[in-house]
Parts: structure tokens; sequence; C-alpha cells
């Protein structure tokens, strides 16, 4: 039986859907028995989210149909942190799939994608967002951007208009622009309608710990030389134990193949 | 315009930290202040032999003195100003006219073209040495003053980078094996504080690699000889050896790969963060002097 078939079959799922629920539907507790109804939940997570159940998680890691991380391009987070990362984000009331939220720097932060899942399960809510054209500066690293929100709640019809400024860098475009503003349009509703305060920055946004900005698509050349380093790096290797150092670094087919061919050579 | 959120380049940090032609004032206020010292220990006699009337050498001494007093203390006051040099106000000026006209001078030469086109080559250079697979970074970093791109890094990730290894393809041997006297240039020097303030690495290593010069570079000084010995035969002598030297000069594959890279290795050092930090918030505000100055100008 795998892993996936494990997890949807047996009670322990289940188990993990109402330490959840406990927390995301008790909506009217406040204080201290909000709070302890968190750690009750956030403790009962961990021990049910066992390696083997943590294993088809683990897989998401870096793609947008699970969740994206700052470290997608260096193998990823290590289990602990996904774990607590996906406890917090479950808690939040979001998804584990469709990139609702994002590990950066060691943390839980939400995309908009997970926002707007938030703003889509409050009931009686409608919204719409509207923005005019970024208007980038001079220094290319930054735009202002005119975001107009109307929201109509339980039938009570309210707008807002206000400037969303976002830091940018020379890789972005005109939707990226949005795109980050979109997020915090959709945190500012957020916000307003249920007081609460969802902390800031997605994996692609600037504005993360020390501007990191997302790299563009390796071309094909880079890939090429990357490959020929490899080739000559497996060709040095005249043990075993050196060539298991490269082993980490091994980054598609190719890669692969040169170093099974020394592997076996070496054996 | 506002330079005050302005971001420099790691690359050109070099520049504004060049120190300024003769005494800085620092320099300059000690060196009032040892001259004060010296008037005082050499004061002559305050009376004339009467015992009574003040004598004109005391009057004169008294009246320098005073000077030097007023000279000690205009100094004092702008001894821990941040200074910029000729050459750093040169390369504001530039990025002044950068950012207002958007006309930069690209600077392109052979040496440089070398230098971009071997990139990835070094990095193998590099790689095969230190027996780790190093990959190119493409992560642009930036804090609120500084910018820039590390080749690659050493850690988990560019954001808790421990070591910023960055490498420098030489031109040829000769270049190559100089840096070995001279060390580690300034701008470099400068650059490496700046990667590891943005990493948060303790250490920046400057490796300069020894790499083939790619073809077409290596065919363009067989033309420029060509030009040189005044365009003769193909099959010329001097023509033909003189190739065979470039060829030579230009490509390494005889040289064993360890003695193909020099290695130089500063260590993080937050008092010249703090010295760069300084230098930074001078340079923002002579972009805005001139701002200012020419807007003024301009509008006259």
């Amino acid at each position: 039986m795998s892993n996936l078939e494990k997890i949807t079959s047996n009670a322990t799922i289940i188990k993990l859907q109402d330490s959840v629920s406990s927390v995301v539907l008790a909506e009217q507790l406040q204080g201290f028995e909000k709070a302890y109804l968190v750690a009750s939940a956030a403790g009962e997570l961990k021990k049910l989210l066992n390696d083997e159940y943590m294993k088809p998680i683990m897989a998401l890691q870096g793609n947008r149909l699970g969740f994206k991380t700052d470290k997608d391009k260096t193998g990823g987070y290590s289990l602990e942190i996904v774990k607590n990362c996906l406890i917090e984000a479950v808690l939040m009331g979001v998804q584990p799939c469709g990139n609702q939220f994002n590990i950066i720097q060691d943390n839980c932060y939400l995309t908009k994608e997970g926002l707007g899942y938030l703003l889509k399960k409050i009931q009686g809510l409608s919204y719409d967002i509207t923005f005019e054209l970024p208007r980038v500066n001079s220094q290319k690293d930054g735009a202002a951007i005119s975001a107009n929100i109307e929201w109509t709640l339980n039938g009570i019809k309210k707008t807002k208009t206000f400037e969303i400024p976002v830091k940018m860098n020379s890789f972005m475009g005109t939707d990226a622009v949005i795109g980050k503003a979109t997020r915090k349009a959709r945190k500012w509703l957020y916000d307003t309608i249920t007081g609460s305060e969802i902390p800031e920055g997605d994996a692609f946004d600037p504005e993360t710990p020390k501007g990191f900005n997302t790299s563009r698509e390796q071309a094909p050349e880079t890939v090429a030389k990357e490959n020929e380093r490899f080739a000559l790096m497996v060709d040095d290797c005249k043990t075993l134990a050196e060539l298991e150092t490269l082993r980490d670094s091994i980054s598609n087919d190719i890669q692969n193949d040169l170093f099974n061919q020394q592997l076996n050579a070496l054996s | 315009m506002n330079f005050d959120k302005y971001l420099f380049r790691c690359s050109a940090l070099g520049h504004l930290m060049s120190d300024p032609m003769g005494d800085s004032n620092f320099v300059k206020w000690q060196k009032a202040a040892q001259k004060h010292s010296d008037m005082i220990a050499n004061a002559p006699t305050r009376y004339n032999k009467d015992g009574v009337t003040q004598s004109k050498l005391y009057d004169k001494w008294l009246e320098k003195c005073i000077e030097q007093t007023k000279i000690v203390e205009a100094l004092h006051a702008i001894k821990d100003e941040i200074q910029l040099s000729d050459g750093a106000k040169i390369h504001l000026m530039d990025i002044y006219i950068s950012e207002k006209y958007g006309r930069r001078r690209e600077i392109d030469n052979k040496y440089i073209r070398k230098g971009l086109q071997v990139e990835e080559d070094g990095i193998t250079i590099y790689s095969r040495i230190k027996k780790t697979f190093f990959k190119k970074n493409e992560t642009h970093l930036f804090n609120a003053f500084i910018k820039g791109t590390p080749d690659s890094f050493v850690g988990a990730s560019i954001g808790s980078a421990k070591r910023i290894p960055d490498i420098k393809c030489s031109w040829d041997m000769q270049t190559f094996f100089r840096t070995f006297t001279k060390g580690m240039n300034t701008l470099y020097y400068w650059q490496g504080v700046g990667y590891m303030w943005l990493t948060g690495a303790l250490f920046f290593d400057l490796s300069y690699c020894l790499v083939n010069t790619p073809q077409p570079l290596i065919e363009a000084e067989k033309r420029s000889l060509w030009y040189k010995l005044g365009q003769p035969e193909e099959t010329d002598s001097v023509f033909t050896d003189g190739c065979k030297q470039i060829e030579l000069n230009m490509t390494y594959d005889d040289i064993p790969l360890r003695e193909k890279m020099l290695e130089y290795t500063i260590e993080r050092n937050e008092a010249d963060i703090e010295l760069l930090q300084k230098k930074i918030i001078a340079a923002r505000e002579y972009l805005n002097w001139l701002d200012a100055e020419f807007t003024l100008k301009f509008a006259a």
C-alpha cells in the first residue's frame, strides 16, 4: 500500500482533520481558551504527522500544486520545518496544496492564493478588487499601484481605494506587480473583515529578508556548462568516497547517468 | 530627484571607498593639535628683563597660539566627517547622469569580454580544485544600501551563506601571476565586503583563474597582429610565428589544474561595513547636492 493510499484510507486522516477543524471552526473563542485550543491541536497534529504521513507532503514541496519555498533550488526544507509550517498553515485555515502557503526563512507565510481561499470561506462575502496600471519609479526597484476594493458582507456594501507600494526587481513585469498587490489587497480585506493580522510576505516577495529576488530560469547553455563541469568532476573522482560527495549535486538526468557510469566503473 | 534610497552596486563600492588626496580631516586635526602642543611646550619667557613689561616675542607667540587654537577647534569639528575622494565624486557624477538622463558609459574591452564569456569555465576550475560542485548564483540581493549578485556561495542558501567565492578569469598568464604580488585590488576588496554584508557570510574568497581564451578573441588578437605587421601574406613566417605564440599565450591545457587558480581570502569585518554605510550616506548626500545644484543652474 502506498503512502498516499494509507493516508487517505485510515482513520488518522480523520483525526488530522478533526484537530484542524477544532481550531479553524472555533471563531467565537478568544484569549486563553483559543490559545489552549491552538496549542492542543498543534501538539496533536505534531504527533499524528509522523515521518510516514509526511512523505507525500514533502513531495508537494517546491511546486505550485503543493507549496513553494525560498529553498526550492537548493533542495528544500527539512521534514521538521515543513511539518511546523504545515501545522501553522492548516491552523490558519489554508490547504496544504495549491500554493496557499510558502515557507520563507523557516517560517510559514500565506500567499495570495491562500488569502483568496480564506476570503472565499467567509460566508456572505463577495468582493471585487481592481487595479490601475502600476507606476514604476525611475530606479525600477519599486512601484505604486492604486487598488479599489468593493465588498459586500451580509448585504452591507463597502468600498476602499488606497495606494499599495510594491518592491520590484529588474526581472519583474506589470503582471508580477499586480500579483503582489493582489496579495496585499486581499490581506487588507481579510484583516479588516476578521480583525486578525496575517503575517506579511510570500516566497517571491522582494520585501522578505534581505530582498531576495527569484532567479530566472536557467538558460540551456548554462545547463550544458554545468553538465560539462559535472562530467569533469565525476571523471576526477578516483574513489567511491570521492564520487559520493557529488551525489547531492545531481540536478538532472544527464548528471545522474554520468554519476552512475562512474559508479559502475569504480565499483 | 532624490537619492536617499539609492542602492550602490557591490562591484563599484571601491570607487566610493578610495581616500581623498592629501591628509584627511582627521590627520589634519592630529597634526594641528600636535603643532599646538609643541607651541605651548616652547613658549617664550613672558616678561622682559625688568620683570614687569611683557616681551614682544611673547605677544607674537600668544597671537599665533590663539590662531592655532582656532584651527584645532575648527578641524576638531569636522575631523570625523566622511570625505569623498575626487575619484568617488567622478563616479557619483556618472551615476547622476545615468539616473537622470539614462546615458551610461558601457565599459567594453577584450578583458571584460573574456571575463564574461568564460565565467562558467572559471567556476568549473574552481569546483574541480575545491572538489565541490558550484553553480552560478542568479539571485540578486539587496539591502537598504547596496545591491549585488555574488558568483556563488558556500552554505545552505545564499541568504545563509558561510563563504562567498568570487571568480575572476585573468586575461593571460602574466596578469594571473601578477595577482600574487599585488594581492586583492581595492575594488574587489570592497566588492567582497559588500557581498559579505548582503549574505551574512564570514569570508570572501577571491579566486583568479586561468581559463582558455575563447577562439573568437584569439582570432581577434591574430587579426590585430596582422594589421600591426602591415597586412603581410598569411604564410609570412613572422606572422605565423606570432600566431603560434598567441595560441600558446592564450590557452592553458598543458598547465596542471592546481596551478590554474590563485585564491585570496578576506574575513568579515564589521568596521568596514560601518565605514561603507557612512560613505554611502555621504555619497547619497553628494548626489542630492548635485541634483540641487544642476536644478538651480538649469532653472536660471
